[in-house]
């Protein structure tokens, strides 16, 4: 410390007789904003005392950073944030990072308010602190049209009907409260080029996070979290083309990011694409998931066993199967299945299955009656107008591997 | 190819010509949209540049694009090149400001990037009064006025 101090020392005496004028006062505002944006805030601020010239060119930084444990008390917070974010100043604020407290928070609406009128592109809000209550973000957030990335921590988000943000390419969402289940899936679904979504929700969160994108390209979802998470996109593929490195290289960096979840909803569209995925390269392993919810297409039903290999302790599975076109019905009866994945032998205990009559699905109802050593209830629900079968009859002849299995038919 | 042989002369305030190739003269932005929009004369006048500081100017510009042009090994030109930079911006303080003014004007980024970080790092950590005694700048405030200030951001005054 004291070494620097003197070399500073020294070179502010060589610099000052090199210097006869002050010249960076005489730079015009935007290159001193350049300037003091490169400084922290506190730094950019204090620059206010050097002289008339400088006593307000802080105000036009358009990148901050704002913490209330900066300053000697919350007063002095609230008041210096009412006179920075001021919606009238026409001046853009692109970049801000604010963490504030629990103090009770009505502040932030007008605060975020004129950030989205000050075309805000990069915001992070994180409330720091204990206590139970989350403030609400105000709704003006969520039509903001200039925001490229949002990442906000131990916040609430109110439902809203409306959500728009066209730009918005990452956002990181820790630890935030929704009041209504459906407010994060409008969230996402309402980002059209939305990239990067990571998402850490409270330990005690039951909810279910639906995540419905066409554009995203990376998923991160926290270890330890007790949510169930419903995916359903097609990484920006209309259909899976192995040359396509790039999508490849999505799917790579997408799957690790989704392996720690514990109940999983996964669209027909999204496992075709994770099926011609794993001929290519190896799947990570789902050791969280306990529950899976299928729709599978006819002509990957075969693969069923291989994707659920990597799902060792999974206790709960619904199926559905689905028709595909390219596929000739000689084909569909050559289905077999040969392995027996690990969770069969150990953890599956419940199968919902839905049979409507012109698959290969009585193969299947076999094959897990068969092998699964742990399974307590197969449910079947049967659309028994278009079976042309007695599925009683047929259920009857099927051995049963584990002792305890009751199968129960439902109509629907 | 014979686009990239063709030279240019960019003619500094005192009239001196500096013949460059078009490569380096596009890091000029401000001459890249001229080019652009049609400009085909040859010899391009920078009336607001001297000829020290854009001969300086068109060194900055001349080695980026020559680190540009290499292929492969792109950590060791990286590296190389944030030296030359970290060389090239260690200037007296009349030097770094002109650098500056030049690359607003000219529209170069990069220079303009480590010229006004330079400026930052000097400020970083520094009393009021040293900033001060650094540039040359006089405090204009009266007392009265200062304490004002001083009280209106009281937080970014605290050690």
């Amino acid at each position: 410390m004291i070494d620097r101090g003197k070399t500073k020392q020294a070179s502010s005496r060589r610099l000052n007789r090199s210097l006869k004028e002050d010249m960076i006062s005489q730079l015009p505002d935007p290159l001193i904003c350049h300037v003091l944006s490169l400084l922290s805030t506190k730094e950019a601020v204090g620059t206010s005392i050097l002289s008339t010239r400088w006593r307000s060119l802080w105000l036009w930084v358009h990148r901050f950073e704002l913490s209330h444990w900066e300053f000697l008390d919350f007063n002095a917070f609230v008041s210096f944030g009412n006179r920075y974010f001021d919606s009238t100043r026409l001046s853009c604020i692109h970049n801000l990072k604010l963490t504030i407290d629990e103090n009770e928070a009505s502040y932030l609406t007008p605060w975020i308010d004129a950030l989205v009128k000050r075309k805000i592109q990069h915001l992070c809000v994180r409330r720091t602190g204990g206590g139970s209550s989350f403030h609400e973000m105000p709704l003006s957030l969520y039509v903001c049209e200039t925001l490229v990335s949002l990442k906000l921590v131990q916040l609430t988000l109110v439902d809203t009907e409306f959500v728009s943000l066209p730009c918005l390419k990452t956002m990181h969402l820790y630890n935030n409260v929704y009041p209504k289940e459906t407010t994060f899936e409008r969230l996402v679904s309402s980002c059209p080029v939305l990239e990067d979504l990571m998402i850490d929700v409270l330990r005690n969160d039951a909810k279910v996070y639906r995540v419905h994108s066409r554009s995203l390209k990376r998923l991160l979802k926290d270890m330890e979290c007790n949510a169930k998470l419903d995916i359903s996109f097609d990484f920006g593929l209309e259909a899976f083309d192995e040359s396509n490195v790039s999508s490849i290289s999505h799917i790579r960096n997408f799957l690790p990011g989704i392996s720690t979840v514990r109940d999983m909803t996964i669209s027909a569209f999204t496992f075709q694409i994770i099926h011609h995925y794993s001929k290519l390269e190896p799947l990570p392993q789902f050791d969280c998931m306990t529950r899976l919810d299928v729709i599978v297409c006819a002509s990957i039903l075969q693969w069923l066993p291989t994707f659920l290999e990597r799902c060792p302790n999974l206790t709960s599975l619904e199926l559905e199967l689905r028709n595909d076109e390219e596929m000739h019905p000689r084909e569909m009866n050559q289905i077999s299945f040969s392995s027996v994945p690990e969770c069969l032998l150990s953890s599956l205990e419940f199968v919902d299955f839905a049979i409507w009559g012109h698959f290969p699905e009585m193969k299947l109802v076999r094959y897990l009656l068969k092998s699964s050593t742990s399974l307590k209830k197969l449910t079947l629900n049967v659309n028994h107008d278009s079976i042309d079968y007695d599925i009683f009859n047929e259920l009857l002849k099927i051995p049963r591997r584990s002792t305890m299995c009751e199968v129960v038919v439902v109509d629907f | 190819m014979s686009e990239s042989n063709k030279k240019i002369s960019l003619i500094s305030s005192e009239g001196e010509a500096f013949e460059v190739s078009e490569a380096v003269a596009r890091e000029f932005e401000i001459v890249a949209h001229m080019l652009e929009d049609g400009c085909s004369g040859s010899s391009i006048p920078i009336t607001t540049v001297d000829s020290n500081i854009l001969g300086k100017v068109i060194e900055y510009c001349t080695k980026h694009v020559e680190v540009g042009n290499v292929e492969g090994n792109s950590e060791k030109a990286e590296k190389d090149l944030e030296e030359f930079d970290k060389r090239f911006i260690a200037v007296e303080m009349n030097t770094l400001f002109s650098l500056i003014l030049a690359a607003n004007y000219l529209n170069v980024k990069g220079l303009l990037n480590i010229g006004c970080q330079k400026v930052a790092d000097t400020i970083k950590d520094m009393k009021p009064e040293e900033v001060r005694s650094i540039f040359n700048i006089e405090n204009d405030y009266t007392p009265a006025e200062e304490e004002v200030v001083r009280k209106e951001n009281e937080w970014a005054f605290q050690p």
